[in-house]
């Protein structure tokens, strides 16, 4: 079920049974009103351990929550930890030296000032600094995070990010494979890393993903075409 | 009135509206860091700068910045972002009205069109503040939308803007009104602004829906 | 702390002093004086406070020998009205000073003199904007430190600015300059001629100069001991200010009259310039017209809902913590006259600014909501208490 909400419009709510608030969700602490504060499509679902509500809106601005998958880039190193960016001119969050695979007091991570990271969002309160990790915290493996070398990073939206990840269907990325082979990390933050073997796919790829931000799906399949197209003749001339 | 969101590329929620001849671009930023100063420890701290269609922010700009304040303060969510920093530019790319005597235009142009810049930014808010102006002529005619030549001969000017929750005026955040007018005309101004701001509404809501169904 | 048995710890309720808790929670201390029915001011809901006006007594005068006011020779910029206000603890003191400045833009109401028709009767209701002129004025707000203006000070000058325009309180016309001539009698006395009589008009009018003058008016607005918002008493004090300004008579030298020089500009043929020399009479002045229907002055309110659970007539009822106090309280909504104070400048989000005439018409009426909701009783309400205001501060300066 999904409709049109805009911020302070009413949503029925069961009041006797529990209620998970999601994104896009507010209770006001004074009124105790549920309201949503921003505008996009509803979302409810409703199991036997309660009722779920969020909101699906599109924006630029990313606000940690805890789980995202981001992409960062190290901004400052400190004596038990890094400072790093998730989205510019937002407050930094810290990433422990100990949130490392095998990490101890003697092992310190390598990394510089300037470096990418793929990282997942540990703790997020809105009253604290944030924290990533670069580790799986269940198990100790990497997981896939940690330094991302070379390649390049693309801004997108949040809700385009979102898509790349989570959904499926979506045929950008299986589009984008038909042509080279890459390497990419998706954070939710907005922010794409892709690395590929040459130069001119790298550019081919990050001008592709620009461009289909914002454009029907239909539409992918020619855009990749073009910009492949273009960076090949370019090196023939 | 024309309004077209996502018009500036390197801001969080930009809107470019114009109305007869009045036209503004808002950009909106946050949140992001504040300075030290401009921290609130337990909210989200706002800052507005205003820049006129031509010259340099005088007095009269403060003024409107003031204004713009005092209207979209409450329709934030606040205590969700505690020691964060909303910006919000709004640039006058045309004033529409005779600038030495009014403002009223221009008010009204700054606040629809934060609350679409705010709302494209996806910060969160409570409500939405739209607002319209309304004036009241020699032969006690009522003109909401008016233009730089009724502004001039009206007897009273009247800025009136509401909170809208669920669909309906709920509060009133702003009256500001000029001129030679009685108690009679307050509320007859209140009455006609509620039937334009309701349909500001219904536009406001048919455009976030063909904008949702372009993604 | 001091009762610690065995698992159980007694929690002690932190209390403090009114004086303490209203600096600390001036929210609470606020809700906890309307609960009882008065502000923290110990003022009523409904209550004002006590204002004094004094007019001109700042205003440089000298008396002279016939125990007549007069204004000093002032060069046209100096004390030419003045206020002094004193409401509560705050102090406002305003100086109208002015200045002549040539009136470069004929515009067409010029036009219509130039024709010798009568000036436009002053009182005659217009609404078109451009006849209509205001004074410029600066607000200072003192408080003990230097640096640049706030922009408390710069909204509300604008705010004085546009309001009195908008008033149309001062036309152009009464702003206009009409000097007169000052000749030397055959006798060689000297003498002034002004166009009063129409004997003296036509004198004046042949040494008529081509220019055109106008008064401008500044008012310098300072505020001593600001204890809350202070735009209603700036306002009610420029207002009566500038009842008591008085203009300076002026006049220009006969010899200067039609005294031409030549310029060569820029290898261009030669312009004619004419330079007067516009002096002000000592002795003569006139008095600022000001169109008396739009005399009006403002008062401020502020709207606030009662917390029940601050009421203090409750907690003593509810002794028993635990039982849920907000069963059956309603939440009431109360109008407070004349903000003043901390806790009611901080805690109170929804305010009404009215300025009214002593007749009911109002000037300026500007509604901020965003805290209590504004119902149409409330405005109701308040319109009414500021027209009765606005007739009490017309007596007070009316008996000065």
């Amino acid at each position: 079920m999904s409709t049109l909400v805009i911020p302070g419009d009413e949503i029925s709510v069961d009041p006797e049974r529990p209620v998970v608030l999601g994104p896009g969700m507010y209770n006001d602490p004074v009124s105790q009103r549920i309201i949503p504060v921003n505008a996009g499509l509803l979302n409810i679902s409703d199991s036997k351990k309660g009722q779920t509500i969020y909101v699906d809106y599109d924006s630029k601005r990313y606000t940690p929550a805890v789980g995202d998958l981001v992409v960062g880039v190290i901004t400052g190193a400190f004596a038990d930890s890094y400072r790093v960016s998730l989205s510019s001119f937002s407050t930094p969050v810290s990433l422990s030296y100990m949130a490392f695979p095998n990490a101890s007091k003697k092992n310190r991570p390598t990394l510089v000032i300037g470096d990418l990271v793929y990282a997942r969002v540990c703790t997020a309160e809105k009253e604290l600094e944030a924290e990533i990790e670069c580790v799986d915290s269940t198990n100790g493996s990497d997981a896939g995070f940690g330094l991302l070398e070379n390649g390049m990073v693309i801004d997108v939206t949040l809700g385009f990010a979102r898509s790349l990840l989570f959904n499926n269907e979506f045929p950008l990325l299986r589009n984008l494979a038909q042509h080279c082979k890459f390497e990419i990390a998706i954070g939710v933050n907005g922010k794409i890393w892709i690395k590929t073997d040459e130069v001119k796919e790298t550019i081919a790829c990050y001008r592709s993903i620009s461009d289909c931000q914002g454009q029907s799906q239909e539409k992918f399949q020619e855009i990749i075409k073009n910009h492949f197209a273009q960076v090949t003749n370019t090196v023939e001339e | 009135m024309n309004t077209r969101t996502g018009y500036l590329e390197n801001v969080d929620g930009s809107c470019l509206y114009s109305l007869n001849s009045t036209k503004v671009i808002a950009a909106v930023t946050g949140p992001v860091e504040p300075k030290a100063r401009q921290e609130l420890p337990t909210q989200l701290a706002l800052e507005i700068n205003i820049r006129p269609a031509c010259g340099v922010p005088t007095t009269r700009e403060v003024n409107i910045q003031d204004k713009v304040r005092a209207v979209i303060t409450p329709t934030l969510a606040l205590y969700k972002y505690p020691r964060q920093l909303c910006q919000i530019t709004l640039q006058l790319l045309q004033a529409g009205e005779t600038e030495s005597y009014f403002h009223e235009l221009e008010l009204v142009a700054c606040v629809n069109s934060t609350t679409y810049a705010l709302v494209d930014s996806g910060i969160a808010l409570k409500g939405i503040a739209l607002g319209t102006t309304i004036v009241i002529t020699e032969g006690n005619k009522l003109i909401t939308e008016p233009t730089d030549e009724n502004l001039k001969n009206a007897k009273s000017t009247h800025v009136v803007v509401y909170m809208i929750e669920n669909s309906k005026p709920t509060n009133l955040l702003l009256m500001d009104s000029y001129g030679d007018f009685d108690q009679n005309d307050v509320f007859k101004v209140l009455e006609q602004s509620e039937i334009k701001i309701n349909e500001l509404n219904k536009n406001f809501r048919e455009y976030m829906k063909t904008k949702l169904n372009n993604l | 702390m001091t009762d610690v048995e065995e698992s159980t710890v007694e929690v002690h309720p932190v209390s403090f002093p009114p004086e303490i808790l209203a600096r600390i929670s001036p929210d609470l201390s606020l809700q906890r004086h309307l609960s009882l029915g008065f502000r923290p001011s110990s003022r009523g809901f409904e209550e004002f406070r006590d204002i004094t006006i004094n007019t001109g007594d700042v205003t440089r005068r000298i008396q002279s020998d016939d125990n007549s006011v007069k204004i000093p020779p002032n060069n046209g910029k100096q004390g030419l009205g003045s206020c002094v206000l004193k409401q509560g603890d705050v102090f406002v003191i305003t100086q109208i000073t002015g200045g002549i400045i040539e009136d470069i833009t004929l515009s067409k109401n010029d036009m219509e003199l130039e024709d010798d028709t009568e000036l436009l009767e002053i009182t005659k209701e217009h609404s078109d904007i451009t006849k209509y002129s205001s004074v410029y004025p600066v607000v200072e707000i003192n408080r003990g430190r230097m640096g640049a203006c706030t922009d408390e000070e710069m909204t509300i000058s604008q705010r004085l600015y546009d309001s009195l325009l908008h008033s149309h309180i001062l036309t152009q016309d009464v702003l206009r300059v009409e000097p007169g001539v000052r000749i030397t009698n055959e006798d060689g006395s000297v003498s002034i001629i002004y166009p009063d009589t129409k004997e003296n008009k036509e004198i004046t009018n042949a040494l008529k100069p081509k220019k055109k003058w106008s008064y401008v008016l500044y008012a310098k607005i300072e505020v001593f001991g600001r204890t809350g918002p202070v735009y209603d008493m700036c306002w009610n004090s420029l207002i009566a200010a500038l009842q008591s300004v008085k203009l300076p008579r002026t006049f220009i030298d006969e010899r200067a009259t039609d005294l031409k020089m030549t310029v060569r500009a820029r290898g261009r043929n030669a312009v004619v310039m004419e330079t007067y020399n516009l002096l002000c009479d000592p002795n003569e002045s006139t008095n600022l017209q000001l169109r008396e229907n739009s005399i009006s002055y403002a008062s401020t309110y502020g709207i606030i809902d009662l917390d029940p659970e601050a009421d203090i007539t409750n907690l003593e009822n509810n002794d028993d913590v635990d039982e849920p106090m907000d069963e059956g309280l309603e939440t009431k909504t109360v109008l407070l006259a004349d903000i003043d104070g901390e806790a009611e400048e901080t805690s109170i989000k929804s305010t009404i600014s009215i300025t009214a005439c002593p007749n009911g018409r109002f000037k300026q009426f500007s509604v901020v909501g965003g805290g209590a909701k504004i119902t149409k009783e409330l405005l109701m309400r308040s319109i009414t208490l500021s027209k009765q205001r606005s007739r009490d501060i017309t007596l007070k300066v009316q008996t000065v």
